[in-house]
């Protein structure tokens, strides 16, 4: 039997949860809104609290996906409590309850086309290893995500 | 001097007024006690109990209330708060003291009651409320300004330059289908600017607020809260395009979306209800989630608990009152009841 792609993209997920040891994984990526704007939604997750991610709406610049949308960099929060203020831009922090988080950009060339965000519920020390083993999971999903854009 | 003297000389001129009772029936009392009911509403020839001079007291069940009251348990209470009326004197409100009521004699069924004056102590506690309260609201402001400040510059502006710096490079090219390759990239840019002016002066003000009232205002809010926070939002209604005062509609939608705001990051739930009704006299509005709940008395475990007495003080602006009903595991429900006033029909 094979697996659909999205089954695929939620293995991969699972498996870089496990591999990181991270509490939560999450893949966003852009979809139009009703006013054919682009925005950024969390598509793909792994160990989620509850479902409230799929009705979460970015826009691009606001969230850390929209933040690491725009920039095309990564993006990294030691301790949500200290350095977020305004908690209504990063709405994933308050439904996963992450506290450390760091998502990078999934490039196509130079076009952004998913984040990939992993954090942990409790406060950890983030450093330039954990982003390059972030970076160096995420390969695999390039081309399924090829595949999801068709 | 024996201790007798000295016992009977502190009865005597002590602050505190001190009655024996028996059964509730006053049976010495200090000068101070004395004094005390020359200036408030006590008559000593038919006072059959001291209820007669009580107007309730600070319990668990209210801030001025009768129900489980010190003189009806059998309970000694070392300390609590009750309330006196002033005499000859309807306006300035209830007199708060702190009183003690302990038992004396078991047999003779000899009671003492001992009251203390607590107005001053009140006053302090209102003015270091009062500070509190201001130093939140100019925190609030600040933190208002900060965020719009960072969203201009680091949103707004550099979307502008962006497109001030293709717009320059348009200048210089001599290729026809570059500089149309360009303009749309500008136009993307100038949209999407429009709608970060658009959405900023939303947060700021909802002009659905001023234009089609509360209920239009709201539910747009709960529509774009829904994507900001995951949250569904049920809102219920009776109202549609009714008008209310325009301070009423604003401070509603500010205390609605204050207490949607408060559901979004502590309840933890996927849902919240809301529910906006208005009948002849009044305005009520209910914002209820079954999420985790919190305790009343001990709210500085998440935050300020300022945020609630912010909302308490803009409704009591309208003559209206707030009550927060919340338990650990069950949920929390805000309401606000708003008087609305009677419309004059003798014009």
């Amino acid at each position: 039997m094979t697996l659909s792609l999205e089954q695929k993209i939620t293995d991969l997920l699972i498996e870089i949860r496990l591999q990181l040891e991270v509490d939560f994984v999450g893949l966003a990526m852009a979809a139009e809104n009703a006013d054919g704007e682009i925005v950024i939604k969390w598509k793909y997750v792994s160990n989620n609290r509850n479902n409230r991610y799929q009705k979460i709406v970015l826009q691009v610049g606001k969230g850390i996906a929209g933040i690491v949308w725009k920039t095309a960099r990564p993006y990294v929060v030691e301790d949500a409590k200290k350095d977020i203020q305004e908690t209504k831009d990063f709405p994933l922090t308050i439904t996963e309850q992450l506290v450390s988080m760091a998502a990078i950009p999934l490039l196509n060339g130079n076009e952004v086309q998913a984040v990939l965000l992993g954090g942990f519920r409790k406060k950890k020390k983030l450093n330039q290893e954990f982003i390059d083993q972030l970076i160096s999971l995420c390969t695999e999903i390039n081309p399924l995500l090829l595949e999801v854009r068709g | 001097m024996s201790k007798q003297k000295l016992i009977e000389a502190m009865f005597q001129k002590m602050n505190d007024a001190v009655f024996f009772l028996k059964r509730n029936e006053v049976l010495y009392m200090n000068p101070k006690a004395m004094e005390l009911i020359s200036k408030f509403e006590v008559d000593l020839f038919n006072m059959p109990s001291i209820c007669h001079v009580c107007n309730g007291m600070t319990n668990e069940k209210g801030y001025q209330t009768c129900s489980s009251c010190f003189i009806e348990g059998d309970k000694n209470l070392e300390s609590f708060q009750l309330f006196l009326a002033k005499k000859n004197d309807t306006n300035s409100g209830d007199i708060p003291f702190s009183g003690s009521y302990f038992l004396l004699d078991e047999l003779e069924e000899v009671n003492v009651l001992v009251l203390r004056n607590l107005t001053n102590q009140q006053e302090t506690e209102k003015l270091q409320y009062q500070k509190s309260l201001t130093e939140y609201v100019i925190h609030a402001s600040e933190e208002e300004r900060k965020r719009l400040s960072r969203e201009l510059h680091d949103g707004l502006a550099q979307e502008i330059y962006s497109a001030l710096i293709q717009l320059q490079s348009m200048r210089y090219t001599p290729d026809f289908d570059k500089v149309k390759e360009t303009a749309s990239k500008v136009e993307t840019i100038i949209v999407k600017s429009l709608n970060s002016i658009k959405s900023m002066a939303i947060d700021l003000r909802p002009a659905a607020l001023d234009d089609m009232g509360l209920y239009a205002a709201l539910k747009s809010y709960c529509k774009r809260y829904e994507e900001t926070f995951g949250m569904e939002v049920e809102l219920y209604s009776n109202i549609q395009s009714e008008r209310f005062d325009g301070n009423i509609e604003t401070m509603v939608y500010r205390v609605c979306t204050e207490a949607l705001i408060n559901a979004a990051k502590y309840a933890d739930v996927e849902q919240v209800v809301v529910y906006l009704l208005a009948g002849k006299k009044q305005l009520r509005v209910e914002v209820m989630d079954e999420g985790v709940g919190f305790d009343l008395h001990n709210i500085h475990v998440k935050g300020s608990g300022l945020g609630l007495r912010n909302m308490e003080e803009r409704i009591s602006l309208l003559g209206g009152k707030v009550s927060i009903e919340t338990s650990i595991g069950i949920g929390t429900k805000v309401l606000a009841v708003i008087p609305l006033e009677q419309e004059d029909n003798n014009d």
